[in-house]
């Protein structure tokens, strides 16, 4: 094993073995930190594939920033245990268990198996952010604004969704709307 | 300093600089870019109409909010003038992610069009009331603005993400009465089984992506239309090719199975259009699951014979273990019907009814699927967007008696429907007249939509396609059965009220426009289905 081969599989271990450990997590603070794990070793693998620039932005938008948001999420917001109720009978867990067998490998075989389409590794020798600006700015240029439409739409949709609702005031209706303003500050 | 002189070349286009793809963006991208810019005027105006509504809530006193309706159906018709003027054009745009032809263009003034009944139910909605109303109207153009994306995307990028922007702006319009428990419920399940959906499709891309190299629908489809194409026969391994095939393709109609409702990504939709505000739900199940339709059609039928160089009824590739795909389809329309005509038999909420019924329809209409590629009278892609715009007035036809009885009555079971025929004889009739569209008894628009499908079917003829007929008139003996309760109740059953039930103007509005379009659509049929003849795609 060459050392970026053995470089790779720690990336991947980091990659895939936290993200196998959420399912059998139930505090969501430990999901959290594993999905750290998780995200960092595809932040590593990216660096490993040359894309230095998606690497780092793995590190920052989503180690750095979602994540630690998710955190904050968690651990400002009203903690009301959920009982996680698990009614999964062995009549669906065993014929569940095998057909996810038999599809995971049906696409093990597919995967190892095909002569998927490659690129030549390209030799990187500056940095390759103005390429992504350019591409993201021609042939990507729809899809870069269009998904501005979406995360607007979402952060409408979860500003509207989390608001805090004045006690007794009726769902949905302005909190501070000019008729209930005085009333609030009461 | 690299990336700033970079970012300086940019802004200063005309001189001339030697970055790499500089030449080359100003050169070839930035003129495709600025053309496309005008075909892509309708999407731009709904997203301009739905950000402006945004803006204009926050001046508004909040008991002009419920006005914004006003504004958002201007929104809706502003667009046709530009689908209008483009409609016959055929064209690639922003290099590849998006085309402008008629396929797109007639889906683009479907979804618009059909909006606009969408936004009067809102504004007349009781449920609605007292809010403020910019966000909604926001989020419901947005989701307009996705599914006219899907319509017209032909790189599985856009297509992910106007698919998303769909999604994602329904799971908002389901939870919408944030404090209700059971649209809490329903929206969470959505969100649930949405990204699951959106996972196993892009997993699905991903096996495409890798075999093709390309992320075009049309490369995509190629590879599935033509048994010549180099993967089969440049390895040697053509079952395993096949069985790529066939697992990227049930991958990715995962994905869009789950937009229409289909088996096996139906699950979600009983909780969901129960849970959800009935204005929603008719958005639902009847946009969303055009969009869905659409993205299909794109999909599988982009590849129509003039292109693949097959002769119409040719055999297209065999997936793996030589199943034919539409075989695949005829199964998956069959249970589709069956399933969501049986459970709807036990149904005592009509939401809940109308979301088996429309999973129902969901399996009728996969019938026009799968006859895609064949030679026969009425294609494939003209049966499905007639019975699209039938199922259009039935449906909402439906939803509008809904809500305007759920305004007065605060509730959607059937029990509380006894005694209809007398209390709002107008409200009663208008919903048997859509029951029985629905059924497909004539002379109403169901009836038509169904009668093509049927000749399709029957046109191709062989025994898969005998049995998907044989299933489908059974299925519509079986709806009529849960269809005809609704009815039964109105007019058999006595209330304990007597109390006659007004409804406002404008919601008989729209009561009184969709029981015209049911008429319509049955006495000129031919005249939608000329306009549905011709509804070419780019290629």
């Amino acid at each position: 094993m060459s050392f970026s081969d053995s470089i790779f599989w720690v990336f991947a271990t980091t990659a895939v073995v936290p993200a196998f450990l959420i399912l059998f997590t139930r505090s969501i603070v430990r999901m959290a930190f594993l999905l750290l794990g998780s995200l960092a070793g595809f932040a590593g693998l990216y660096l490993q594939l040359n894309a230095a620039f998606l690497g780092f932005t793995q590190v920052m938008v989503y180690i750095g920033g979602i994540l630690i948001l998710f955190l904050f999420g968690v651990m400002l917001t009203q903690r009301s245990d959920i009982p996680v109720r698990e009614k999964v009978g062995p009549a669906l867990a065993v014929p569940g268990f095998f057909a996810g067998l038999l599809l995971m490998a049906a696409l093990l075989f597919i995967a190892l198996q095909n002569p998927w389409k490659t690129h030549p590794p390209v030799p990187v020798t500056e940095p390759d952010t103005p390429v992504i600006g350019i591409k993201l700015l021609s042939t990507y240029i729809l899809p870069f604004e269009a998904v501005s439409i979406l995360l607007l739409a979402a952060m409408v949709g979860a500003t509207y969704i989390a608001r805090v609702q004045a006690p007794g005031a009726p769902d949905g209706q302005a909190e501070l709307s000019d008729s209930n303003a005085e009333g609030r500050l009461e | 300093m690299h990336l700033l002189n970079h970012l300086q070349a940019l802004l200063t286009l005309p001189v001339a600089v030697t970055a790499p793809g500089v030449e080359q963006f100003r050169d070839t991208f930035y003129p495709a870019i600025i053309d496309s810019l005008k075909y892509f005027g309708p999407e731009t105006q709904v997203a301009v109409a739905a950000i402006a509504i945004l803006l204009l809530d926050l001046v508004l006193p909040i008991q002009f909010s419920k006005h914004l309706a006003w504004a958002a159906i201007l929104g809706c018709l502003a667009p046709l003038s530009g689908i209008g003027h483009y409609y016959e054009d055929s064209k690639s745009l922003f290099l590849g992610m998006l085309v402008i032809d008629p396929f797109a263009n007639f889906f683009k003034a479907f979804f618009l069009l059909g909006s606009i009944p969408v936004i009067m139910l809102s504004f007349v909605s009781r449920k609605l009331e007292g809010r403020r109303m910019g966000e909604y109207y926001f989020i419901l153009l947005s989701s307009v603005f996705g599914a006219m994306l899907m319509a017209s995307s032909t790189h599985f990028l856009t297509l992910f993400l106007s698919l998303e922007i769909l999604s994602v702006c329904s799971y908002i319009l389901v939870g919408y009465f944030r404090t209700e428990r059971k649209g809490a419920e329903a929206a969470l399940k959505y969100i649930i089984y949405g990204s699951i959906a959106a996972a196993i499709m892009g997993y699905g891309f991903s096996l495409w992506y890798g075999m093709t190299g390309s992320g075009e629908i049309s490369s995509l489809a190629r590879v599935f239309w033509s048994p010549e194409h180099e993967i089969y026969t440049e390895r040697n391994q053509q079952a395993l090719a096949a069985l790529t095939v066939t697992f990227a393709f049930l991958f990715v109609f995962v994905g869009f199975a789950y937009k229409i409702a289909a088996i096996p990504m139906h699950f979600w939709a009983p909780d969901v259009y129960e849970g959800a505000p009935t204005v929603v739900t008719a958005f639902l199940s009847v946009i969303s699951k055009a969009a869905g339709f659409a993205i299909l059609l794109r999909f599988l039928g982009g590849l129509s014979s003039s292109v693949s160089g097959l002769a119409p009824g040719d055999m297209a590739v065999k997936l793996w273990a030589g199943v034919d795909w539409r075989l695949i389809l005829i199964v998956i329309s069959i249970l589709t019907m069956t399933l969501g005509n049986l459970a709807a038999l036990w149904q005592t909420n009509l939401k809940r009814l109308m979301a088996y019924s429309s999973i129902a329809h969901a399996g009728y209409l996969l019938m026009g699927l799968s006859i895609l590629g064949t030679a026969t009278r009425y294609t494939g892609t003209q049966t499905i967007a007639f019975y699209l715009v039938a199922y259009l007035s039935m449906n909402f036809g439906a939803f509008a008696v809904a809500i305007l009885v759920e305004n007065r009555l605060n509730s959607s079971e059937l029990e509380d429907y006894k005694g209809l025929g007398r209390r709002a004889p107008f409200l009663a009739g208008a919903l048997t007249v859509f029951i029985f569209s629905l059924i497909g008894v004539p002379p109403t628009a169901g009836f038509m939509g169904k009668f093509h499908l049927f000749m399709g079917i029957i046109d191709v003829g062989g025994w898969p396609y005998y049995l998907l007929a044989i299933a489908a008139a059974m299925n519509t003996a079986l709806s009529a059965y849960y269809y005809l309760k609704i009815a039964r109740v109105m007019y058999f059953e006595k209330g304990s009220s007597l109390e006659l039930i007004q409804s406002s103007a404008l919601g008989r509005v729209v009561v009184v426009g969709m029981l015209f379009l049911t008429f319509y659509l049955c006495f000129c049929a031919d005249s939608i289905l000329k306009t549905t003849l011709n509804l070419g795609m780019h290629v």
